[in-house]
């Protein structure tokens, strides 16, 4: 992306206020709070309690046309096209070679539109390849501010704040709500509340009033990162670089873990590069002795590289350092002993710690 | 005799006939599909001259396969040379015309009065030039490799000089440059262009009737290349359809499996395309067929500067070519010129200078036009898509160029009986250096298993020459017999 001014989420007068320490982060073009105290503290928080985070920096693309579904069918690596309206899906997309552009969610928002949602943007991409088609992509990102709710009771908040939370994984509704349109989505590993920005300090307020009952606290993007790495999840730009070329095949789908992402009998741009991709490899989780290890840091094993970290955090959950890691099929049975630079460890299985979903609502329990 | 086809050629150009012929000689059942009424292409005789037909595309031919000539039979079919080896003859604005004829010494003389610097070197020029043709005909001739260290370092420091530079090292003369500004924009290059200098040893690889970069005329004009590929695609059991537009390709788990033409649906295993690479690819192909990154590179690489044609009908002989009958006229101004005019023409705007190639084929050959003079101008840089339309500008170009002809050719204006004006062709993509280095496979196939190009869009340098077709057609036949996957 080029440098562009760093622009404020809808959210930021109340971010603003709640972010004490000033710690402030970029991240996709946008001011977020790295943390508003302690970021671990603030990760433990999200397992355990309620916690809210501003997620209004991710990337999200409107992809409209008469063909869109056809695009969306060939540019994703599973088949967006076969969607209900509401539902999602994740899935990677490929270069022409078959190397790994992006990975992200694609929701289905009416019969001729999509919305892809990505950490990292790709719009010249998809708007040049959307164009073969007659479909626009139009970066729709500051149009909707979105706040995560995460936690085990993210749902009876919800609830209690007078939103029907009974929303199935990955899907999205929209809902009007006490004179606010929102939109309720289960597209991670809690909800997402997505606003239009003038509307978005209401609704932080009401959420806020409603999970005082909860312990609910605002995170900062460090504990989200956190969580994620913790749930076992790849991001693209933290765990791996994109291909950023048409042509190049590296990264390849098998070379990250990310083939459980590609439907290989779909046909998808860059399907005969990837079936033509060596051997797969798998995505499994690192449990080191001592710091985190640089990313693409080799592991080995009896002296032999079986394979690569990728992003790796100290997580005060599990009171250790972690790692992603792609590594060879005779290295993935839990408790492999691995060194990754000079660090011993071993492999263990993802996700390193369940993911904080939210307990369903309306089944007797309540607020604790 | 009519279906099942092993293989459907699209578009019956030169090139598609030949890549028929050869795959139907080989022993497949082969279809050929043309749009047109006429088969032929640029190379048929589409365009009135008073009572005369002229073709669409150059009059001459400098690159046509000797072995395709040779497995075809065209010398047995039809194919007679009038004119073996047109010289190269430079028309001064003042002075002597610069006639750099086969004969060194001879060609060394006329150079003389230009430069005696210029004409002591010319035979070494010349003499490198031809040995580093013949060296590159390993790649040029077929699906070789340079052996010789020395050529691959020459082949690498080509690819990097422009035609521009590459003249400026050999010559110091302005009007020995110009007579070589022409084939300096071959294919809508720039002489500043990086690699351009690659277009002159290209030239040189190639041979005419046994003649190392020769430029030959065959007796009827380049429609009779046409009649004798015909006749060799006849006699090897090809099927013809004229006026059968093919509307897309069928694909099937990536690979191509027939084409849709007329409402019908006709199977093949492989598809042969002697269209452009971007209407193969983009317009034939279904959307997504084709990577987004190949597809939208194809959409950005537009050509846009290329060749007009203005054939005039004469009752009278051109001075310059009654002075030499076998020649091509080159008429430019200066070598910079035509590179700010190639600018000026990328821009869209007419150029103010332009370089003409002059041919006058009933100077040798009386059966074309009895009682008559056909004199054939090929003129570049031209924008493609000029702001104002080519309508309008045909006739101001056509007046200019008659006017520059003149000089060389007094009373010229008044001998016209009838003129025809060929705008430059649209639809073609972008052609540089890259494209005349890269390997032929790399030309020839596509993403799309068993879909091949076989027209002027895989050739190294876009003119009538049939060797990409003659490649193709050995992949098609390869993969039709299952040698390959």
């Amino acid at each position: 992306m080029t440098a562009e001014l760093l622009r404020a989420t809808p959210f930021h007068a109340r971010t603003a206020e709640a972010n004490r320490l000033n710690r402030w982060e970029n991240r996709g073009g946008f001011t977020l709070a790295a943390s508003y105290a302690d970021a671990h503290a603030e990760a433990v928080a999200a397992r355990f309690g309620a916690a809210l985070a501003d997620v209004s920096w991710r990337w999200r693309a409107a992809v409209v046309g008469a063909r869109a579904g056809e695009f969306v069918s060939r540019l994703f690596t599973r088949d967006a096209s076969q969607l209900a309206p509401g539902a999602a899906v994740e899935a990677l997309w490929l270069n022409d070679a078959g190397g790994v552009r992006g990975l992200g969610t694609i929701v289905r928002m009416g019969q001729e539109s999509f919305l892809v949602i990505s950490e990292l943007a790709d719009p010249d991409w998809m708007t040049k390849s959307a164009a073969l088609y007659g479909v626009t992509v139009r970066d729709v990102t500051a149009e909707e501010g979105v706040l995560a709710l995460v936690g085990p009771y993210a749902g009876n908040l919800l609830q209690a704040a007078g939103l029907d939370a009974n929303l199935e994984p990955r899907a999205l509704r929209k809902f009007f709500w006490k004179g606010l349109d929102v939109t309720l989505s289960r597209l991670g590993s809690g909800f997402e509340l997505w606003c239009p920005p003038d509307d978005a300090l209401i609704v932080w307020d009401r959420l806020v009033a409603a999970g005082r009952a909860y312990a609910l606290r605002p995170v900062g993007i460090a504990a989200m990162d956190l969580l994620d790495l913790e749930s076992g999840v790849p991001r693209a730009g933290r765990d791996f670089t994109p291909a950023r070329d048409g042509f190049s095949s590296e990264p390849s789908p098998q070379s990250l873990g990310l083939a459980g992402f590609v439907d290989r009998g779909h046909a998808f741009n860059g399907r005969a590069g990837h079936l033509a991709a060596g051997a797969e490899r798998n995505l499994v989780g690192i449990l080191l002795d001592s710091e985190t290890p640089a990313p693409q840091t080799a592991l080995m094993r009896d002296g032999r590289a079986v394979g690569r970290t990728l992003g790796s955090l100290n997580s005060p959950a599990m009171g250790r350092a972690i790692a992603l890691a792609v590594v060879d099929a005779d290295a993935i049975a839990p408790g492999t002993a691995l060194v990754a630079g000079g660090t011993a460890g071993h492999v263990c299985a993802l996700p390193f710690l369940p993911i904080p979903v939210p307990i369903p609502t309306g089944d007797g329990r309540s607020a604790p | 005799m009519s279906g099942p086809f092993d293989a459907i050629v699209v578009g019956a150009s030169p090139g598609g006939l030949v890549a028929a012929a050869y795959l139907a000689q080989a022993g497949a059942h082969v279809l050929v599909l043309e749009a047109e009424a006429q088969i032929g292409g640029s190379a048929a005789n589409t365009r009135s001259l008073g009572d005369l037909a002229v073709p669409a595309g150059a009059h001459t031919l400098c690159a046509l396969d000797p072995r395709v000539v040779k497995d075809l039979k065209l010398a047995r079919r039809g194919l007679k040379f009038v004119a073996r080896d047109l010289a190269q003859i430079g028309l001064r604005s003042e002075g002597k015309p610069l006639a750099l004829v086969r004969d060194v010494h001879a060609a060394s003389r006329a150079v003389e009065t230009v430069s005696a610097r210029d004409a002591a070197r010319f035979g070494e020029f010349r003499h490198e030039l031809f040995a580093l043709g013949r060296a590159l005909r390993a790649i040029w001739w077929d699906e070789g490799e340079l052996d010789a260290a020395a050529h691959r370092d020459e082949l690498r420091r080509l690819k990097v000089t422009s035609a521009a530079a590459y003249l400026d090292s050999a010559f110091e003369s302005e009007a020995l440059k110009a007579a070589f500004a022409f084939d300096a924009m071959e294919g809508g290059m720039s002489p500043a262009d990086a690699g351009s200098s690659l277009l002159f040893a290209w030239r040189a690889a190639q041979e005419m009737c046994g003649l190392q970069g020769a430029v030959a005329v065959p007796r009827g004009g380049p429609a009779a290349l046409v009649a004798s590929l015909f006749a060799a695609a006849k006699a090897a059991g090809v099927e013809i359809r004229t006026q059968t537009p093919v509307a897309s390709l069928l694909l099937s788990d990536g690979a191509v499996s027939g084409v849709v033409a007329g409402n019908e649906e006709i199977p093949a295993r492989v598809v042969l395309s002697s269209v452009s690479r971007r209407h193969t690819l983009l317009t034939l192909a279904p959307s997504g067929a084709v990577g987004f990154a190949t597809a939208s590179r194809l959409l950005e690489r537009v050509e846009r500067v290329g060749a007009a044609k203005l054939v005039l009908a004469l009752d009278a002989l051109p001075a310059f070519a009654a002075a030499f009958p076998s020649g091509r006229f080159v008429v430019a101004e200066r070598l910079e010129n035509c590179i700010a005019a190639h600018g000026d023409a990328r821009a869209g705007r007419l150029p103010s200078d332009l370089a003409l190639e002059a041919v006058v084929p009933t100077a040798f050959d009386s059966s074309l036009a009895p009682g008559h003079h056909i004199l054939s101008v090929l003129i570049r840089p031209l924008p493609i898509s000029p702001a104002e339309d080519w309508e309008t500008l045909a006739l101001r170009l056509s007046e200019r160029v008659v006017a520059t002809l003149e000089r060389h050719a007094p009373g010229l204006p008044s001998s016209i009986v009838a003129q025809n004006f060929v705008a430059p062709a649209t639809g073609g993509e972008m052609f540089d250096a890259a494209h005349i280095a890269a390997g032929w496979r790399e030309r020839i196939a596509t993403p799309i298993g068993g879909l091949f190009l076989c027209g002027e869009a895989a050739e190294p340098v876009p003119v009538t020459s049939g060797r990409a077709a003659r490649i193709a057609a050995a992949m098609a036949w390869a993969l039709l017999k299952g040698e390959v996957r």
